[in-house]
């Protein structure tokens, strides 16, 4: 398998995201060597690997959430900081306050402070936004219940509302089913393939890979370096998860299942 | 203490030793004079008045320092504790050094003068404690000049005749002291003859003199003036036209400062009189060093205020 | 003089600077309560005591302005030092606020007591800053306050969705592009300038208490920030007001600690009787899901038995057992049953009217408590099911009222739309 670029570029536009050449280290210690990734169209991208692989670091250190000791991260061939607005993040639960006395609305609406800019309040165009968001992941019930009093998946479904209303191109999503019910995976899994649908990039860090191999289009394994990426059928093979999660039978065991199941598509 | 520690290296102890060797003998030209410790500067001037030059008068708290709230140093014990004699006012004037005097009562002799004088011509400021501030009742201060008198001469026997002449001068001094304050005072015409001062030092004051004392604080300048203090006052002065009130060099006078404004937006315009000794003599070159000198002033500052008919700016 | 018989001019003016401090605090301390660093604005005030008494030092000036002017600069160093001795010296949060607060608060004490044993003139009065000396506040003093309370004020209406993100949400507003560095900074400056704003009012030692109580009691009335704020800062009105009016009323009281116990007294009312948070509402709440449970078991347990009808111990062993605090719950389970009509007497008038069935008499369910307990049975019966096979399904969407699975799942396994 090629660790290396997707499909070759044609001349016109640049890849939705591209990382070269990505070192993070955490103190002393590298945590992410040498990625070369390149997701050059629209599509439900899933970010996977082991507990510790480096999966969550790779989409922070996009996003400039963590320094970079070498390389480079590009959106649309530029540098994170001159294209926020177009990129949507959805991050970790568990550094949210449950107690901080906010409702759903109005986290949502935090996703449109970016373009409200410096001192000016949310109008009706946000306040309609934010309704539209909360709709389309199924929680305009509890628009105004303070976020500590919803259930796990509600609570990550406001967050993807959050990141729905940002009206970005790309969505960055980090660890979204931890913990989640799963008629809340469910619904979030069929926003994403919405939003793949209506031309936007999707990348999830994801850690089960049953779902995996059923949801996301194309996939990169991670393991503090790339293992692969392309289709996801062709990177979940039976060797390249014996390369990445050596000593975790069960894992293989249940994807050989899945995959078998799934069959093979292309 | 020092020896006790381990980690002290011998070389200090040696070097010390050495210094302390060569340390030019004090040469016993005359016999040094008995060191007297009195802790206000008002007490420290009783001492001096009754023991002359046969004594070495020092004080603790200096002009301006606040008896109240005063509290000891290490340094201040240590100098307290080498003295022959120590005079305190009493009356828990020095309320923050209590404890530390009646530590130093077992080893060294102390005198607290106002605790002496007979209980039934102190004004009570509860049921157990006294107003302290006697020294501005000239006669009434004469009542303390025997206790030191008694302490000096029990130090220096062979001075005993020198403290009763000085005694008796000063206490003939202070009678017409008294005499001459309660003359200049009546001057003042009795409807305006009211003090209003920063805390209630003065209420010995007003009652051998016929003067109407007010204080914004308590008898203790560590009880804070509440709003209804202010208010009461505000009222006294605008209701019956005090032309001026009085700040005192140890306490602060944010108080009175509130109080004028208060007195002004009523359309009474209440001047400063002057600023008065309460706790504290002068310093040295202010011309009220000695007791006397401080009631003589503060009695002209009073009268000029109050005596004239405008109010002072 | 009391307020009835006219409110004086000293009161007014102690008044209105009190009243504008402890809204402004209440409002501006609402986010140092959200966010959790309280007592970082505790070891800011207690520095203030060293910047009063160096400004006195330094400037020989005892006016209100040139005070407080050195109290802020403290204030900032503190909070500074703060950031320094978490970070560099890599301490934990409480202890580096324990280090901070100790030392500065140390060397205030020591230049105060100092200077009033040394006499310098116009020392007198530095001590006021400890506790405060609210009632002699001149009109000048109290448009100070008035002032630079209005300001803080308006700085964070201004930046409310600034400051509610970066509090909520640090991660998110960096990834967004917001300089949370410099707000943070912001607010917490924000902080310094009202506890050194709230100096005169109540004193370096109680001025925490201003910015921190009346957020926290507003706290427990409401889930919004836009109305938290408004909420604490009225609570901080509220007690300044009424601590400043008590104070008028009786001679020798302190204005500042009579405010502060105010506050305390609006909080404890407020952590006792708020609607939802509020102690005596959560312990209603409780009493009623317990409630719906224990009946929910008794119904359960008297469905089973049928023909001649139950003993009322028999259904007490099997819900209850021994246990006091269950009997105890079954009683009263058993009563509101009997009162609602849900449990009757198996045979009417067994032993007359004063004793309805009684303790030997035999109850039997009504035919709609039947219905019920029917009902309640399958759904005790298909959570089992749930919790043992689905139990991450079970512990997002059991609730104790047992609401009916079917409403929740779909019983088709997810599957992907392509």
């Amino acid at each position: 398998m090629n660790p290396a670029a997707d499909p070759p570029r044609s001349g016109s536009p640049p890849p939705l995201l591209e990382f070269h050449d990505v070192t993070v280290a955490y103190g002393r210690r590298p945590v992410l060597w040498n990625i070369d990734l390149v997701i050059a169209a629209p599509c439900l991208f899933g970010v996977i690997g082991p507990n510790g692989a480096g999966k969550s670091t790779l989409v922070k250190a996009a996003l400039g959430l963590v320094p970079l000791a070498g390389g480079s991260i590009h959106f649309f061939g530029r540098p994170f900081a001159a294209v926020r607005r177009r990129v949507g993040y959805v991050p970790q639960r568990e550094s949210v306050d449950w107690d901080f006395p906010v409702t759903a609305t109005d986290v949502v609406l935090m996703g449109t402070y970016p373009r409200l800019g410096w001192f000016r309040r949310p109008g009706s165009r946000e306040r309609t936004l934010a309704r539209e968001c909360l709709a389309r992941v199924g929680l305009a019930d509890v628009a105004g219940r303070q976020i500590g009093r919803l259930s796990g998946g509600q609570q990550q479904r406001v967050f993807l509302a959050r990141a729905l209303a940002q009206e970005a191109d790309v969505y960055v999503l980090d660890e979204p089913m931890a913990g989640v019910d799963a008629r809340s995976q469910d619904l979030i899994f069929r926003v994403l393939a919405d939003l793949r649908a209506a031309g936007r990039l999707v990348v999830v860090v994801h850690h089960d890979l049953r779902s995996a191999a059923e949801w996301f289009d194309r996939v990169a394994l991670v393991d503090m370096r790339l293992v692969a990426t392309g289709p996801t059928a062709d990177v979940l093979t039976a060797e390249n998860l014996q390369r990445t999660y050596a000593g975790r039978l069960d894992v293989l065991d249940e994807l050989g299942r899945a995959v078998a199941g799934r069959g093979r598509t292309t | 203490m020092f020896f006790e520690s381990s980690k002290t290296p011998v070389w200090a102890v040696v070097a010390t030793l050495v210094v302390a060797a060569l340390r030019p003998a004090r040469c016993p030209a005359e016999p040094a004079l008995p060191r007297v410790m009195a802790t206000t500067s008002v007490v420290a001037d009783l001492v001096r008045q009754v023991g002359g030059d046969r004594v070495v008068v020092e004080c603790l708290m200096g002009a301006g320092i606040d008896p109240h709230s005063y509290r000891a140093t290490p340094r201040d014990a240590d100098r307290l504790s080498r003295a022959r004699l120590v005079v305190a006012s009493g009356l828990h004037l020095e309320g923050k050094i209590a404890e530390l005097l009646s530590r130093l009562a077992r080893r060294t002799p102390v005198v607290a003068v106002a605790d002496r004088l007979p209980r039934e011509r102190l004004l009570p400021v509860s049921d157990e404690l006294f107003d302290p501030h006697v020294w501005f009742d000239a006669a009434l201060w004469s009542g303390c000049v025997p206790p030191v008198r008694d302490a000096l001469a029990a130090l220096d026997p062979g001075g005993a005749d020198a403290y009763r002449a000085h005694a008796d001068a000063y206490v003939r001094r202070l009678m017409t002291l008294d005499e001459r304050v309660r003359a200049r005072l009546a001057t003042i015409p009795e409807r305006r003859r009211v003090l209003v001062t920063a805390h209630d030092a003065f209420r010995y004051f007003g009652r051998a003199y016929a003067v109407e004392v007010v204080g914004v604080q308590g008898t203790n300048t560590e009880s804070e003036a509440g709003l209804a203090d202010i208010n009461r006052l505000v009222e006294l002065v605008a209701s019956r036209g005090i032309p001026a009130v009085f700040v005192e060099t140890s306490v602060s006078d944010r108080n009175v400062t509130a109080l004028r404004e208060g007195a002004r937006a009523r359309g009474h315009a209440v001047g400063i009189g002057g600023t008065l000794y309460s706790d504290s003599l002068g310093g040295p070159g202010s011309g009220a060093e000695t007791l006397e000198a401080a009631l003589e002033a503060n009695v002209e500052t009073i009268v000029r205020a109050l005596a004239g008919g405008d109010a002072p700016p | 003089m009391t307020l009835a018989a006219g409110v004086s001019y000293n009161t007014l003016v102690v008044v209105a600077g009190v009243a504008a401090v402890g809204f402004a605090a209440g409002v501006v301390g609402s986010f140092g309560v959200l966010r959790r660093r309280a007592l970082a604005g505790d070891a800011a005030a207690h520095a203030t005591l060293a910047g009063v008494a160096l400004a006195f030092l330094a400037t020989g000036r005892r006016d209100l302005p040139v005070l407080l002017g050195g109290a802020l600069v403290a204030a900032i160093a503190a909070l500074g030092a703060l950031v320094l001795v978490r970070r560099v010296a890599r301490t934990r949060d409480d202890a580096a606020t324990a280090i901070v607060l100790g030392v500065s608060f140390g060397l205030g004490i020591a230049l105060v007591s100092g200077i009033t044993a040394r006499g310098i003139p116009g020392g007198a009065g530095l001590e006021q800053f400890l506790l405060g000396h609210a009632a002699a506040l001149t009109a000048a003093d109290a448009l100070l306050l008035a002032g630079a309370s209005a300001v803080a004020v308006l700085v964070v209406v201004a930046g409310l969705k600034e400051a509610t993100l970066v509090s909520f949400d640090p991660a998110f507003a960096a990834a967004t592009g917001w300089p949370v560095t410099l707000v943070d900074y912001a607010l917490v400056t924000l902080v310094a300038v009202m506890v050194v704003v709230g100096l005169p009012a109540a004193g370096a030692v109680l001025v925490t208490a201003l910015v921190v109580i009346p957020p926290v009691a507003a706290r427990q009335w409401t889930d919004r920030v836009p109305t938290m704020l408004p909420l604490a800062g009225g609570f901080g009105l509220a007690s300044a007001v009424v601590g400043v009016a008590l104070s008028a009323a009786a001679p020798r009281l302190a204005t500042g600690p009579l405010v502060v116990l105010v506050a305390a007294a609006i909080f404890t009312a407020s952590f006792f009787f708020a609607p939802r948070r509020g102690w005596l509402a959560r312990r209603r709440e409780q009493r009623a899901v317990e409630g719906v449970w224990t009946r929910g078991r008794v119904l359960a347990a008297a469905a089973a038995p049928a023909g001649e009808g139950f003993l009322r111990h028999e259904i007490a062993a099997r819900v209850a057992g021994v246990d006091a605090a269950a009997r105890r719950r079954f009683d009263g389970a058993w009563l509101a049953l009997v009162r609602e009509g849900a449990l009757v007497p198996a045979r009417p008038a067994a032993t007359g009217p004063a004793d309805p069935a009684g303790a030997g008499g035999r109850w039997r369910l009504s035919t709609e408590a039947r219905g019920r307990a029917a009902d309640w049975s399958r759904r005790m019966r298909a959570w089992d099911e749930i919790v043992r096979t689905r139990p991450a399904d079970a512990r997002t969407s059991l609730t104790i009222d047992l609401p009916d699975p079917g409403t929740i799942f779909r019983d088709d396994a997810t599957r992907p739309p392509h």
